[in-house]
Formats: structure tokens, sequence, C-alpha cells
């Protein structure tokens, strides 16, 4: 499959990540990730989110690798760095679990 | 069992039974729900935990019969045998049969032949269970107990090693993974973490709000256990948490991914956390040749996980000496005594300072005093909760269906009370059930559900708890047990009887209205036991029943046996105590009108009759009356009574006393105490006072008398 050939959409999440908002933004999340292109997440306007946010993201990503789509967690804010750095997730789910202008962007 | 060792046997004993009743009610509890993983869990647990501690005493017998328990509860556990009810009730029984032992044990006997067959008969049908090659195993237990010594050896993990799955509903209940674990970074130092996602579904199927997360992770700190554990205490519940210490057993880590083995891969995942090395991984792969369920009982116990998730709910409770309580209970009696000496002393001495500061020592003793009794004082619930296997068992055998229905649990009540209010209560109950609650068919004939109700309930009312034993079958034949009562001569045949004498006809020796005698009850054997046992509690208990409609028990009991608040009155120079809980008001006694020559025994309260008795005649005391008189109006169990006596005196903390034997036949009185002087006084016992009073006024002032509970 000819990856350079697939359009990559950006979707951005904003505010709240937490158990407060999560149904909302599941709900959000599936219609914004119709259609069979690549996601980019921009969570860079991330302000806060939790162990559901962070269920609900790698939901997300295990929906997007499912149907063979690359789904790419980018920017994210210093809450969710912060989160899956006490997690540790950078390292388990490798180096692109957050984009690499993550380093750069702060 | 060599003596050094007799101390550590009687925890054993204690904690067994505590385990074996834990058991027991998750048992039924799986009987409503089954596959709740941690009902599961606390069955494995209460098992392994008795084969562990039977271990270190080397009761083989004991070990080896839990062993094939826990063997088949590990195979549920792991979701490879389905928990049935055939299982379940098997399990029971196996249960049952452990608790036998344990007496035994207890009794210093052994067991006998028939008891052993019985346990090899259970042991035969639970190892049906198991597969061929396990079964072979289980049968030589006591040959593996020595575990290899590779898994007893600490492994080279230097961190904490704690493993969480958290539960779905954590996130409901305001609890966030990420909060626990940013906790626990503040007890130390989290070496290496791994988040298990695994569980987490796609997107389309995630419940925002459900918990799908895991974390192993390894921890650097020198807190204590408690401490570590502590950080858990709220998820607890509902999460599946690991917690084992540096160097624990490796055979703990084994038992760790057997519970966890739907999450593939947690060998690597400990590999690459640094818990276990990979020689340790290797030796966790050749278990030598104990299988993995006997391994862990010896050594195995300091560190297991099941032991660590119980530690700190005991840690906050003590286990006392019921023989150290009794005596501050005494100890207390005698300070309340000598306090009233003091306070008496002070008073005559008439130095204000002295008065204040008596009192300020009287108002702490009080204190004391109540702080001292609630020690004593249970949740009746436990109790309770032992007829939930009664109830399911005596229900299965003579074939009906009955519900139980439990409420007021949390009553609290003394203890001595709870431990003899059990034998009495299971009477009743099985009377309810067997007499009471009718068979289906019936019961669907006469319009109502096919399954029965059972009620046990309990609650407070004026110093007094109440417990009810209440049931919705057929009700008592009132015409049935008046002509057994005349049958057996217990009544004359032209007797007029209120409802409530006719049911309490029941309660006479010897007396049996079922025409068929059954195993469980109706051989007149029994009810008049019951209430025998309870006269001795210093309570009360009658019958209430609408036949067709159902029939309540009601037990009442004195909310403590040994210390209670008084009043004191005096008559003639004697002083006598009755419960302040038991006094509704004090009024004085009308003058006699000129034209009555003789006293009447009842007076007119605001427009109803009361009845009364005069101490000065009930205990013939000879000097003279006063000029005017008090009535005390006491109310007992609904119905209100007055006593006529000379002086009120007020309120006097009591420490009740037994009356030896000589004074058993003497009407009226309960017990005596001791006052501040060093005088007697004796404790009237109201409920029979009341009882004699309206007894022996009702026939006299028939169709006038407002008796406060109405007999239907």
């Amino acid at each position: 499959m000819n990856e350079s050939a697939r359009s990559s959409r950006d979707i951005t999440i904003s505010g709240e990540l937490t158990i407060y908002t999560a149904s909302e933004w599941r709900d959000r999340l599936i219609g914004e990730m119709a259609g069979t292109d690549d996601i980019r997440l921009q969570l860079a306007e991330v302000a806060e989110i939790d162990s559901a946010g962070l269920q609900l993201l790698l939901a997300a990503k295990r929906l997007a690798n499912g149907e063979g789509r690359q789904l790419e967690l980018a920017n994210p804010s210093a809450a969710v760095r912060g989160l899956f750095d006490l997690v540790r997730l950078n390292e388990q789910l490798g180096s692109d679990a957050l984009h690499q202008e993550s380093e750069a962007g702060q | 069992m060599s003596a050094e060792h007799e101390d550590p046997l009687q925890t054993f004993i204690a904690e067994s039974r505590e385990l074996l009743l834990q058991m027991e009610e998750a048992l039924l509890d799986m009987e409503s729900r089954p596959n709740d993983p941690e009902t599961i869990n606390a069955i494995f647990r209460a098992a392994h935990t008795i084969k562990g501690s039977a271990g270190l005493f080397g009761l083989d017998h004991i070990v080896a019969f839990t062993h094939v328990a826990e063997s088949v509860l590990d195979r549920v556990r792991n979701n490879e045998i389905a928990l049935d009810p055939g299982l379940g009730a098997l399990l029971l029984k196996a249960g049952d049969h452990l608790g036998q032992l344990i007496e035994l044990l207890a009794a210093q006997a052994s067991p006998g032949a028939a008891i052993q067959a019985d346990g090899q008969a259970l042991q035969a049908r639970l190892e049906s269970y198991l597969d061929a090659a396990l079964a072979a195993d289980a049968k030589q237990p006591s040959a593996d107990k020595p575990a290899t010594t590779a898994d007893l050896a600490a492994v080279n993990n230097p961190h904490w090693h704690i493993s969480l799955r958290f539960g779905p509903d954590v996130l409901r209940h305001g609890m966030d993974p990420v909060s626990i674990l940013r906790y626990l970074a503040t007890l130390g130092e989290i070496a290496a973490l791994h988040c298990v996602t695994d569980a987490i579904p796609s997107l389309a199927e995630i419940d925002p709000e459900a918990c799908y997360l895991g974390v192993e992770l390894a921890f650097a700190s020198d807190r204590t256990p408690d401490e570590i554990n502590g950080a858990f205490e709220f998820i607890r519940d509902d999460c599946l948490i690991h917690v084992l210490p540096p160097g624990a057993p490796l055979d703990t880590y084994r038992r760790m991914i057997d519970t966890l083995d739907k999450d593939a891969g947690m060998q690597a995942i400990l590999l690459a956390l640094g818990s276990l090395g990979p020689e340790e991984i290797a030796a966790l792969n050749h278990p030598g040749d104990a299988p993995a369920g006997a391994a862990s009982m010896l050594g195995g116990e300091v560190a297991e996980p099941s032991v660590k998730e119980n530690k700190s709910s005991e840690s906050s409770l003590i286990r006392v000496d019921a023989g150290k309580l009794d005596q501050l209970i005494n100890l207390v009696g005698e300070l309340i005594i000598a306090g009233a000496g003091a306070s008496m002393v002070a008073r005559n001495s008439k130095l204000p300072a002295l008065i204040e500061a008596t009192t300020l020592v009287s108002r702490l003793v009080e204190d004391v005093r109540d702080s001292a009794l609630t020690l004593r004082m249970v949740q009746i619930g436990a109790t309770f909760n032992r007829f939930r296997r009664v109830v399911r068992d005596v229900a299965k055998e003579i074939g009906k269906d009955i519900a139980l229905d439990i409420r007021g649990g949390d009553t609290e009540l003394d203890k001595t009370v709870v431990e003899k209010i059990g034998d009495p209560l299971t009477h009743i109950v099985r009377n309810s059930m067997d007499h009471g609650i009718e068979p289906a068919e019936v019961r669907l004939a006469r319009g109502k559900p096919a399954t029965g109700q059972l009620r046990l309930n309990a609650f407070h009312e004026s110093g007094s708890i109440v417990i009810e034993v209440s049931d919705d079958g057929g009700g008592l034949n009132k015409a049935r047990i008046l002509k057994k009562a005349i049958e057996r001569g217990l009544i004359g045949e032209s007797q007029a009887l209120s409802d409530k004498e006719i049911f309490n006809l029941v309660f006479e020796p010897g007396f049996s209205t079922a025409e068929q005698v059954s195993k469980l009850s109706g051989r007149g054997v029994g009810m008049d036991v019951v209430k025998r046992n309870i006269m001795a509690l210093r309570g009360t208990v009658d019958i209430e029943s609408v036949e067709g409609v159902g029939t309540t028990v009601r037990i009442r009991l004195p909310l403590t046996l040994a210390i209670i608040d008084g009043f004191m009155v005096g008559v003639g120079n004697a002083a006598y105590v009755l419960p302040l809980d038991m006094v509704v008001e004090c009024i004085e006694l009308p003058a006699l009108p000129a034209s009555e020559q003789t006293a009447p025994d009842y007076l007119n309260l605001r427009g109803s009759v009361l009845p009364f008795v005069r101490l000065r005649e009930q205990f013939e005391v000879s000097a003279p009356p006063p000029t005017r008189e008090n009535v005390v109006v006491v109310q007992y169990a609904g119905q209100r009574a007055g006593l006529v006596v000379d002086r009120l005196m007020g309120e006097f903390q009591t420490v009740i006393k037994p009356l030896g034997k000589v004074f058993s036949q003497i009407r009226g009185i309960g017990g005596s105490t001791i006052l501040g002087s060093g005088e007697v006084a004796l404790i009237l016992d109201i409920p029979g006072l009341v009882r004699q009073v309206t007894q022996q006024s009702q026939p006299a002032a028939t169709g006038g008398t407002e008796t406060c509970t109405s007999n239907t």
C-alpha cells in the first residue's frame, strides 16, 4: 500500500478529556473519524486528561488500526505528556506514540 | 500438639472459623450472582489461607482436604470449571466438613471414622471436578507439601512488584487510576512501569466511563507493606491487586501470573520491568513436580497477596480476649459504685469545690462506662447472615421455595446476648419454615406468591432490642391450639383467653400443634426451651399471628447485661432501681376519695385506665406509707403500668449484680446493685411486674382497660 497516496486528516481535541467529557468525545471522534483516511489527533489544546481520556485515545488508535488506518497522536499538551510519561506509554507504544513534533513544539 | 503451639493454634482456630463463615457467605452470594470474580477470589482466599496455616501446624488431614477444595476453586477462578449450583452445594458441604475438623481440633479430639468417611466421600466428589491428572496429584497432597527450593527461594528483585487490574467501575466510583499512580509515586519511586492496555476495546465498542486499564510496576520504596497497601484502600473492592514485596518467593509470582493469565505476555512484562530475571522466568516455567496449587502453602504465606489484601482491614481491628473485656467492664462497674460513694460523701460535706469535682468525675465515669459497653456491642448482622444458609438448606430439604429478607443487620447489641440468641432464633426460624410457610401448591391456592417470605428484622426500642422473625405463611390456628391445650390440661375448657394468651400457649412445655412431626420441629420440645433461653437473658418473647396471613415472633432483649441507667425509688427504708429507659413519667398518686373504703389498684391517667401495683404490698414493707405517694409509669412491650412508691430518688448508674439462686423465686425482682453508701438496692423486674399487673387487672377491668397492644 502506498503511504504517501493516502490523505491524512487532523482532528483537534481541546479542553477537557476526562471522565466528565469522555462520552461526548467518544461520539464526536466516531463521527469525525468516519472515512478511510489516516488521522492525526491534535492534542495541543488538551487542558486536562485522566485515565478515561487516555483510554479513549488508545481506543481510537485501536479503531484506526483495526481498519488498517494510521492514527497519530500529535503535539501533546503538557497535560497529555505528563500523563504519558507517568504511565510510560511513550516507551511502550514505540517512539511514534506521541508525534515527534512534540519535542520541537515545546 | 506441643504446648508452645497452643496459642497460635487458638488463633488459627478462631481465624479458620471466621474464614469459613466468609467462605459460606461468599458461596451463598454466588448463588444469586454467579461468576463474580471478586466473590470467587474471596472463596479461594479463604480456603487457601486455611490450608496454608494448617500446613504450618502440621495438620495434614486439614491440608489434604482443603487442598482438593482449593484446587477446584482455582479451576473455577480460572474459568475452567463453571460454578453451578451442584458444585456450590458441594463446596458448602466441604466448608461444613472443614468446620467439623476445626471444631474437633478445638476440642482436642481427632476425627472419628464417620467423619473421615464423610471427608473422603466429599473429597472424591470434589476430585471428580478435577481432571484425571490433577486428581492424581491431589490424592497425595502431603507428598508434595515441601515446595521445591526454587519456589521458596526469594527472587532477586530489590523492588516491590505491584500488579493492578482496575475494575470496570473504578472511574464511576470517582477513582482515577492515574491519581493512584501519582499517589504511589509519593511513597517511593516507580522504577519501571508497564501499562496494560490490551483490554481497551475499539472506539466503537468502548464504554467511555468504564475502566479497562491495568498496570504492572516495579516500585522502589522502604515503606511498610501496610503503607503501600494503603494506596489501594479505596479501589480494593473493585480491583485485582497484587503487591509483592522485594524478594518475594518465586511462587507468589507464579500465582499472580496464574490469576492474570488472560493477559498475554505477563512473563515478558515481568522480565522487561526487571521484576524477574531470565533464570527466574525459566524456573517459573519448570515448576518442579509440585502443582501450582500445592506449592505455596509453606513459606509463601508471608508475601501471599491474598493475605495482604485482607491485612489493611485487619490492622484496624484488634482481637481481644473476651475475658479481658469482661474484666474491664467489671472494673468500670466497681468504679461507678465507688464514684457514687464519693459523690455522696461530697454532698454530705457540703463543700462546693468537692461537689463540683465529684460531679465532673461522675460525668467522666459515665462516658467511660458508655465506651466500655460499646466495646462489647456487636452488630447482629453476622448472626442474621448465618440464617441465609439455614434457610437455604432447610428450604431445600423440605422442598419449599423460601426467600429470606434480612433487615436491621446493623443493629447493635451485647456480644453475650448475640451469642446466646443464635439457638433460640434458629429454632423459631425452622419452625416458621416448617410449619408457618405452606407448600407452594397451598400458597398458590390461597392466592399468595409461590415463594414464601421469611423476614428477620432487628431494631432498638426503649432500651431493648427487638428481634422479629416473620413469615407470610398460614398463621397460627387458634382453635387447634385451644383444643390441644385443653387436651393437655394446660387450660380449663371454659376458660376465655385473649388471642395473645392463646398464642403464648405454644411456649408451654410439651406443646406442639403440628399434625405431622417432621425431622426439624414439631416434636414439642423447643418452643418452651426457646422461651426459657430468652427469659434467661432477661428478655421476653411473644407471637402475633393472623390466620392465613402470617406469623411474627417478637423477641425483646435488654441491650446490655451489665450496666444500665437506672431510676431509683424508695419505699420505706429500702431503695429500688428500675431501668430508666422504661420509665415514661412520674405522677402523684391521687388521694383516696373519702367515699371509697378500699383503694382501687388502677387510676385514671388522662382518660385511660392505668393499672398499678403498690410496691409496699408487693414487697411487704411494714413501714407506714407517707402522706403523699408517687406513681412511676413504666412501659414494656407496649403495655403501661404504674408502680406506687414513697419517694422518687432520681437517676442512678446501676451495675447489675445477679441475685443468688435462693431469690430466683421472688417475683418482681431482677437483680441487685450496690449504692454509693454500700447498701444494696434491688432492681425491679419491670417486664415481670407489668405482666403481673396487666394480667390481674384485665379480668377485673374488662371493657375499660386500654392495653396498648391490640391483639390482632
